[in-house]
């Protein structure tokens, strides 16, 4: 579980009361808004389209019930009774006033929370597999890492002021479920022949305006040398980074002007110079130590097969599609990994109401040893539920709108506030996938289908990642009116690809339609049922779809 | 969606509340409502430069952050709504969609 350590609950302190001061300060006028702005991002408040947003840091996506009701809290008193869940495995609220943000500050401490490094141009909040400490096919517990590079990226004096933000992702399996490929540095934790542990490491990833997928610039790097490495990244990118042109400023585009090849040189030879100093091989007692943190909690010897699970699935079929869909294997035997779907069909996706937040810290506690977590696709995760007690936590999941049964299917959709919230959006994501989930809404039919994964945004921010959607809309404004942009053929996981651009926009009233279109296609075409959407179109390419969407064009 | 108004036709001006945060329209009695339909509107180039400009005062008084013009456009009421999406839904205080834990109906009506 992360928690702060002796530094992090005096710093976070005396940070809330710093900024207790500045926006004192910034109200009476004593400081100018340009004054105030860069002190207000770097607590995670920003000026959004209806109001001040707060964005609130959410380490490797991991939370407890006591954070997890203390954001309820958060969102009943002092916001509008629900918050968004970002991609960033983040929690945003929407409607905050800035005379209260303090007291926000010092409520989240109480509970071992901050909003620092969700903004600027540091090293963000970074970011892990959901399944992490749980799933079957990881190697080791990622979020040690993670927390390794929490600890060491934390208001790092060298790495405060980039050229741009920067973004890490870590994974411990060879499945990625943390898109670490389209961050500025991709970790995936694997073991060399000799069985030790260390690194995949990509670089220069990245979505937004110029989507670049990852380079990867070393297949093995040893576990103790992991700060040095990511250290000797950093200062190559501090040291040539664009600052003239907020654009280009990105590692991925450095990586990409300059060559992967001479960057990957210059990385090693910062490194040689960081490490023959020796001052920040990792110790193996500190790893310990840190590792200590995500110790497994005590599971119980059980059998694999449960009966009481097996008998719920014979007797409901809205149980049996929750666990086909909504339930991954655990590494250990009789315990499932549920997915809570904040994707109900027409709901806003990532949103809960403080009474859902409550209900899952409640089944967290009394379930899942007390764990939850934040998925990028803007879901939440109970990691660690016995197999014998899943039928009780999906009827009480179903009272609360959090069964639905569509975890990677086509109405899972990924969508940033878009303009209904976002102050920088071109056009309106969230009604877009509420229609496109009204329209597939019926569960066979999205069984039939099969892993689809639609992600949508507002703007070429790409907050809602739609470069990576197998399906990816993009809105934008033609002239003043709402147009979407689609994509097709990309991937955020270990086969990571960047959609292509199928052919011209579409109206706000065509794009659900083209959707289906598209779906259609794909039905019509695949191999069969076992050949994905993802896979038919590697196989097809874009041409049967184009050809579908503008046969009357 | 832009946000500059630009050209002819009638224009409010906008800003964010710096307490609060929530969008506000400056008013002809020098006040700021959360309420477009108070908002002063200038009908001319001249008369939207000297709203903006007394817009700024506030700012530089920091009473509210973030002020610009907004375009408007007879509505089929006949009353005055902004031109782009943006604004409109600024005005309207909230988002299009019905929110977490709220009743629908307060977007049918």
């Amino acid at each position: 579980m992360y928690r702060y350590d002796e530094f992090d609950r005096q710093f976070v302190a005396e940070r809330v009361e710093e900024f207790r001061d500045q926006v004192a300060r910034r109200l009476s006028g004593e400081l100018t808004e340009d004054e105030f702005k860069p002190l207000r991002l770097m607590n995670g408040v920003y000026l959004q389209l209806h109001a001040y947003m707060l964005r609130i840091a959410i380490p490797y996506g991991t939370l407890n019930s006591r954070k997890l009701r203390r954001l309820a809290h958060i969102a009943r008193r002092y916001d509008r009774g629900f918050g968004h869940f970002t991609t960033r495995q983040n929690l945003q609220f929407n409607w905050i006033k800035l005379e209260e943000v303090p007291e926000i500050l010092n409520e989240l401490a109480e509970v071992e929370m901050h909003a620092i490094q969700t903004s600027g141009n540091c090293i963000r909040n970074v970011s892990a597999d959901h399944f992490a400490g749980a799933a079957a096919d990881e190697i080791a517990d990622p979020r040690v890492y993670a927390e390794i590079l929490r600890q060491w990226s934390s208001l790092h004096p060298e790495f405060t002021f980039l050229p741009r933000k920067f973004k890490i992702a870590v994974v411990a399996a060879e499945a990625d479920r943390a898109a670490i490929q389209v961050h500025d540095i991709g970790l995936q934790v694997k073991r060399n022949e000799a069985g030790e542990t260390g690194f995949a490491v990509w670089v220069g990833g990245g979505l937004g305006r110029t989507p670049m997928i990852g380079r990867k610039v070393r297949d093995f790097l040893p576990e103790a040398e992991l700060l040095s490495y990511c250290e000797a990244i950093l200062r190559v990118y501090n040291m040539h980074g664009r600052r003239d042109n907020k654009y280009k400023a990105r590692l991925k585009i450095l990586v990409h002007e300059t060559g992967v090849d001479e960057i990957a040189r210059e990385i090693e030879a910062e490194y040689e110079d960081i490490r023959a100093r020796g001052a920040l091989t990792m110790p193996q007692d500190e790893i310990a130590r840190i590792r200590a943190y995500f110790a497994p909690p005590a599971f119980a010897e059980l059998p694999a097969r449960s009966s009481a699970f097996e008998a719920a699935k014979a007797d409901s079929r809205s149980f049996a599609h929750f666990v086909e869909r909504n339930v991954a294997p655990h590494r250990v035997p009789g315990y499932g990994i549920v997915t809570i779907s904040l994707k109900a069909i027409g709901a806003p996706p990532g949103d809960a109401t403080a009474e859902q937040m409550e209900l899952i810290a409640d089944l967290a506690e009394r379930y899942s040893f007390d764990e939850v977590r934040v998925s990028h696709e803007q879901n939440l995760v109970l990691p660690h539920v016995r197999l014998d007690d899943i039928p009780a936590v999906h009827a009480a999941l179903a009272e609360a709108d959090l069964a639905t049964p569509n975890a990677g299917l086509v109405t899972d959709i990924i969508a940033c506030p878009g303009l209904d919230y976002c102050s920088l959006a071109n056009a309106r994501s969230i009604p877009v996938a509420q229609r496109i989930a009204e329209r597939f809404a019926d569960i066979e039919r999205q069984k039939e289908i099969g892993e689809l994964k639609i992600k949508i945004s507002g703007c070429i921010n790409a907050c809602g990642h739609h470069h990576v959607g197998h399906i990816g809309i993009l809105g934008v404004d033609r002239k003043g009116e709402e147009f979407y942009q689609i994509t097709l053929g990309g991937s955020g996981d270990e086969t990571c690809s960047i959609g292509e651009i199928v052919g011209k926009g579409f109206s706000s009233e065509e794009v659900v339609g083209a959707v289906e279109t598209i779906v259609e296609t794909y039905l019509r075409l695949r191999e069969g049922p076992q050949e994905t959407f993802l896979a038919a179109f590697r196989r097809l390419g874009e041409a049967p779809f184009r050809e579908a969407l503008y046969a009357d064009a | 969606m832009k946000k500059d108004a630009k050209g002819a036709g009638p224009k409010v001006v906008t800003a964010n509340a710096l307490d609060s945060g929530l969008v506000v329209f400056r008013t002809a009695d020098g006040r700021w409502s959360t309420d477009i339909a108070e908002a002063e509107v200038a009908e001319t180039k001249e008369a939207a430069d000297a709203l903006l400009v007394m817009g700024e005062a506030d700012a530089a008084r920091n009473l509210v952050v973030d002020v610009y013009l907004v375009a408007m456009t007879e509505g089929d009421d006949g009353r005055l709504v902004p031109v782009p999406l943006r604004e409109a839904i600024r005005a309207a205080r909230r988002p299009t969609i019905v929110m977490p834990g709220e009743d629908p109906s307060v977007i049918a009506a």
